[in-house]
This record gives structure tokens, C-alpha cells and sequence, in this order.
């Protein structure tokens, strides 16, 4: 009965047709009936919670997150999705646009260039604020197609056919557009280098393609960019994707020997080489599969569920997933660290929480 | 305020050609016709204001 209790609390059972168990019950009072008290206590998340780094580098990371809730490890990924500031282009002004790329069109692709830029170094944009050195990037453009001419006069290779965000460059002294009707489009107070120290601002990537252009074709324009949030437009979200996944865990119920074992091994394990998930031990009927890899892999995990579908096999294997163990990752697109994105998404959950105490 | 784009000389407007893009004036009362190539579209010239778009 207890054992039951304890499966169903931890483990989601992945079966052929449907997850059993996937239910998490929150009230603490619930199993009562049977002794036991699963009431959430701060200090016993403190001890069971544990974040384990897999792997890092400065595009991608890969963590698990031990001892929480589902709730947590979706809180986070929302969080890093939707609500964590990063700096992106919001306001194109269009002096000149010859190309075959319309105007609004041309604004949109410019909008979702990731800007290298610190977000915490910035100020959000009020919606009558005027554009200063804390709360908006310049990046500035002006390209023409055309052919080169050569020293000796005459006509040489079409240059800048194809135009990529390296042409967009920072203006740390704001708007270089002439004053019109006697309103300037920025109102830098100083130069924006003294906010920002030494980094340089501009785009994270320089080889994003946006325009191609045919000879005699001209692009200029300036772009504003501000601080938001993805919850606003996708174009803010620090990350390219970031998800979580409950860890697998493959269990042998009953001896799977004989003639089971090599069928097996022929659906779940030899489907290719270099596959090491399983092994089998023994000869002839006394051949036995065993588990190397209590987790299984991308590949065979959803091989054993499928097999559990079949008739005989559902008391013999069971694929389960922890309920409260994740393997999470983040992608991010080169403006922050996949660490920082993270540690950025806890002090706002904090902040949420804090403020739902104060206003209890 | 908006201008409209007006030509060099004061003589008239300046379009381009559909055709082969080259800068044709026009007065009242004259043929739509681009004196280079003989095209018959021509093309009202961009504003010299700057446009403001939002990049969403």
C-alpha cells in the first residue's frame, strides 16, 4: 500500500495509450487517513533540492533540477520564455529604402536581430519618454549597391549585394537624423559610452543576412532599440527555446529471459551499434536482459513504452518518469549566458512571491 | 509639414521610370513618357521625410 503511495507520488508511469499518475497533489492533509504528512515545508525543500550542471558553454545549458515541484521547473521556463528583459530594435526610421524589401517588412526583420547589449545597464521606455542614453540603443545603417570603381577608372566588382547586421552600428551619442519641425529624435544628455563603460554595443551576430540589393539600390536608416520582455513580442526573449524534461527511468518488473530477451534486444536495443542502454547476459533460456542505462536514451525510451503496449509486456517493463527530478535546458541567442537567464528568472519568481506576501 | 517632393528646377515633377529608373520631369498637360527609353509607367519619387515604422 505504502510502496503504491510512494510510486505514485514520485513517478509518472508512461504506458502504451496514456501517462498514469500524472496528478500532483498539492494539499498536505491529503494522505492523513495513512499517517502520512506530505505537507511542502521550506525546510525539507531545502534539504532534498538540489541543482546538478550537466553540461555549459556560452549558447547552451543543460542542469537538473532535483527535489522541486512541476510547478517550479514551469515556472522558470515561462519566466525565461516571457518575462526576462533583454534589449531589441523597436523603432525604425526609413530615410531612404530602395530595395525590393518593403519598408514594415524590412522593420520586422530588423526588430528580431539579437542586440548585445547588458539589459540591467538599461532603463524600460515609458510610453511618452523621450529617447536617452539609459533607455534607448541607436544603431545606424546606410548601404548602396553599386559597382566599385577601380583605380584606373574603370568599373570593377558589384559591391554590397547582399547586406548583413554588421552594417548596423552604434551611435553612443544619439540620433543622427536632422532635427525635423524642431524636434529631435533622441534627447542624449551624454554620450551613452559613459553608461555602458567600455563594451561596445551592437549586434551579437554579424553575419545576420537582411537585404539583398540590386545595383543602384540604396538602404539608410536609423534603429531605436529598448528594453522588453518577450511577453510583449517574441523579439525580447532571451532565449532561441528553453524546456525541461521529467527523468526517465526504465524498469525491469520481471526477469525478461529466453526468447523475450532477444525480442528485446531486437525492438529496444539493436537498432543500432553504438546503442549501449541494454545488455544481455547468459545463453540459450537462461538469457537475461539487463539495464546499463537506468535512463535509456533519445532513442530507445519511447521504443520500451511503445513495447509495453503489447500484449504480455506491460507486467514484464515499465518506463516512469520522476516527478520532481527535470532535466532542463536553456538555448539562449548570445545576448546573456544561459546562467545569467537563469539567475535572472529566480529573482523575478522571487520578486512575484514577495509581492503576493506583501500584499496578503 | 509634408511637402510634396518637388522637382529640381521648380519646372514641374519629378518621377522615375518604371523601366529603366531614370529621372523624368513633368509639367501639367504632358505625355506620361520617359524621355530616355519611351516606358510608359513612371513612378511618383519617395518621400525625403523619414518614415517611421515599429519593428514588430
Amino acid at each position: 500500500m505504502l510502496e503504491r503511495l510512494e510510486e505514485q507520488r514520485h513517478y509518472v508511469r508512461a504506458g502504451a495509450e496514456h501517462n498514469a499518475n500524472v496528478n500532483e497533489v498539492a494539499y498536505g492533509g491529503a494522505y492523513a487517513s495513512v499517517g502520512k504528512d506530505f505537507a511542502f515545508s521550506a525546510e525539507r525543500f531545502r534539504e532534498t533540492f538540489a541543482l546538478t550542471l550537466t553540461t555549459s558553454d556560452e549558447e547552451r545549458c543543460v542542469f537538473e533540477l532535483e527535489g522541486c515541484s512541476p510547478a517550479f521547473a514551469n515556472a522558470f521556463r515561462r519566466i525565461i520564455l516571457s518575462e526576462v528583459p533583454t534589449m531589441a530594435i523597436e523603432k525604425v526610421f526609413v530615410v531612404n529604402n530602395t530595395s525590393v524589401v518593403a519598408d514594415e517588412v524590412f522593420a520586422h526583420r530588423l526588430g528580431l536581430v539579437p542586440i548585445k547589449a547588458d539589459p540591467a545597464m538599461f532603463e524600460y521606455r515609458g510610453e511618452g519618454d523621450a529617447a536617452n542614453e539609459t533607455n534607448t540603443i541607436v544603431l545606424k545603417m546606410h548601404v548602396r549597391c553599386h559597382k566599385e570603381r577601380n583605380p584606373d577608372g574603370t568599373l570593377g566588382e558589384v559591391v554590397n549585394r547582399s547586406v548583413y547586421s554588421n552594417a548596423l552600428t552604434w551611435c553612443p551619442e544619439g540620433s543622427q537624423l536632422p532635427e525635423e519641425n524642431g524636434a529631435k529624435y533622441s534627447d542624449f544628455k551624454r554620450s551613452q559610452k559613459e553608461v555602458v563603460g567600455d563594451q561596445e554595443l551592437g549586434c551579437v551576430h554579424d553575419d545576420i543576412l537582411l537585404v539583398k540589393l540590386a545595383p543602384g539600390q540604396e538602404v539608410e536608416l536609423e534603429c531605436h532599440c529598448v528594453k522588453g520582455i518577450g511577453q510583449e513580442h517574441a523579439k525580447w526573449s532571451p532565449v532561441g527555446t528553453c524546456w525541461y524534461k521529467m527523468v526517465p527511468e526504465i524498469t525491469i518488473l520481471e526477469p525478461i529471459t529466453g526468447a523475450d530477451a532477444d525480442e528485446f534486444m531486437k525492438k529496444c536495443a539493436n537498432f543500432s551499434e553504438t546503442h549501449k542502454c541494454y545488455a544481455c547476459e547468459g545463453k540459450g533460456d537462461k538469457k537475461t536482459v539487463k539495464v546499463v542505462e537506468s535512463r535509456g536514451c533519445d532513442f530507445c525510451v519511447e521504443r520500451v513504452r511503445e513495447l509495453t503496449g503489447e500484449p504480455g509486456w506491460a507486467d514484464k517493463i515499465a518506463v516512469r518518469k520522476r516527478k520532481d527530478h527535470f532535466i532542463f535546458t536553456i538555448e539562449t541567442i548570445g545576448q546573456m549566458a544561459p546562467g545569467t537567464i537563469f539567475k535572472e528568472a529566480v529573482k523575478i519568481l522571487a520578486s512575484k512571491a514577495q509581492n503576493v506576501l506583501s500584499t496578503l | 509639414m509634408y511637402q510634396e517632393p518637388k522637382s529640381s528646377g521648380g519646372g514641374g515633377v519629378a518621377y522615375n521610370c518604371g523601366d529603366c529608373g531614370s529621372e523624368v520631369l513633368l509639367r501639367p498637360g504632358d505625355v506620361i513618357i520617359c524621355r530616355e527609353c519611351g516606358y510608359r509607367i513612371l513612378y511618383k519619387k519617395r518621400t525625403k521625410q523619414v518614415v517611421q515604422f515599429e519593428a514588430r
